[in-house]
């Protein structure tokens, strides 16, 4: 082995405790720009290969390349009360945080439920849940959290039409392979199924992918 | 231009990086045996038999040292007959890669053999480096045994 390394970083450097500071700092301005820092991260890689180093990647190597799939859809999970689903992330314009709604006088449609007001623009308020018949359920996350604490509103786009609607929690955009949605089973008959592209398995959980298609016209059928 | 930039022993030296498919840890090599000392042995990539020059041993006559920066280069190896095979070269501080102006580049002014690796020598403010040409590492005889007996157990 070589040298001690001197960690001059934590002695003079921008982890000191002291006053004394190294020079080049002028320079540099912290130490992960400077080739003294650099080189001292290097010369850890001049240590003996562990045991069984040689061996672990031996096998690894051996290895055929896995083929990798490339076609990948990127989708927002949400939750619906007791229900994941996910919408391809491309049809979401914004998630915001929850917003009054306005009701509009003698609506007739279940699923429309009033205005909401974003930056200035009105746009229709409908519930998915009530489409889908998913029920609001009673999946409160943890009780030290306030209810509601995780809703967001959803404002989708297609053909420059926008809807808004309540999620329950958004757990984020996830990159699925499109290899790993599996179809939806032909025996499950209620509303929300009906409305699947597919499902798909996320950390455990059981996501279903919308068919983007399906949810439109029937959001478009149910404003009538 | 880009470079992998590597040490045998204190001198710094680069191969092309479009040469190279994949940089990889040590592994362990199976013995190849009636070639040149020089190839250390076949490494099994990817379900297909690779050898495996050690450049430290091709410049220097000592073998590479076992350390984490030491890694096998996997490069295209194009044969003086066209043909085109994965060669690994074991190099020691492969830990960077470098770009280069190929300009500052001076063309060797050693004799231009086949065996003349040493295509081009420029320098910078840490000294001099001096570029591989991978497909001239192996001597046209050493090649022939090589692939020769490569192929033959292919068939």
């Amino acid at each position: 082995m070589g040298e001690p390394i001197d960690n001059c970083w934590s002695t003079i450097g921008i982890w000191s405790r002291t006053d004394k500071k190294c020079p080049r700092l002028q320079e540099v301005l912290h130490c992960r720009n400077c080739d003294v820092y650099a080189s001292a991260g290097r010369s850890l890689l001049m240590r003996e290969i562990p045991r069984d180093y040689r061996e672990y990647w031996t096998v690894l190597l051996a290895k055929e390349a896995a083929t990798k799939s490339t076609d990948a859809l990127s989708i927002v999970v949400f939750r619906l009360g007791d229900e994941w689903l996910g919408l391809p992330t491309k049809m979401i314009k914004e998630v915001s945080e929850m917003r009054p709604v306005h009701g509009i006088p003698n609506a007739k449609s279940a699923v429309v439920k009033g205005l909401v007001n974003v930056r200035g623009e009105l746009k229709l308020w409908v519930s998915m849940g009530t489409l889908l018949s998913v029920d609001k359920g009673e999946n409160i996350p943890s009780p030290l959290l306030r209810k509601n604490i995780l809703e967001r509103l959803v404002i989708f786009v297609k053909d420059s039409e926008q809807f808004v609607f309540p999620v329950s929690e958004i757990i984020g955009t996830h990159r699925i392979w499109r290899d790993n949605i599996r179809d939806v089973p032909v025996t499950a008959a209620n509303s929300m199924y009906s409305h699947l592209a597919g499902l798909f398995e996320l950390d455990g959980r059981h996501v279903g992918l919308l068919d983007q298609e399906l949810l439109f016209n029937s959001l478009k059928r149910s404003l009538l | 231009m880009l470079f992998v930039i590597f040490h045998v022993g204190d001198d710094r030296y680069v191969i092309d990086a479009c040469k190279v498919v994949e940089v990889v840890p040590l592994v362990r090599l199976s013995n190849f045996s009636n070639t040149p000392d020089y190839i250390t042995g076949l490494c099994n990539y990817r379900a297909q038999p690779v050898p495996v020059v050690d450049i430290r041993y091709l410049f220097e006559g000592i073998p590479s040292k076992a350390v984490m920066s030491t890694r096998i280069l996997l490069v295209n190896y194009s044969s003086y007959s066209g043909h085109e095979h994965l060669l690994g070269v074991t190099v020691e501080y492969a830990t960077e890669t470098v770009k280069l102006d190929v300009e500052r580049f001076h063309q060797s002014t050693r004799n231009p053999s086949e065996e003349n690796y040493i295509s081009n020598i420029m320098t910078d403010k840490h000294g001099i480096i001096q570029w591989v040409d991978v497909d001239r590492l192996l001597s046209r005889r050493d090649y022939d045994t090589l692939y020769g007996s490569l192929a033959e157990m292919v068939e």
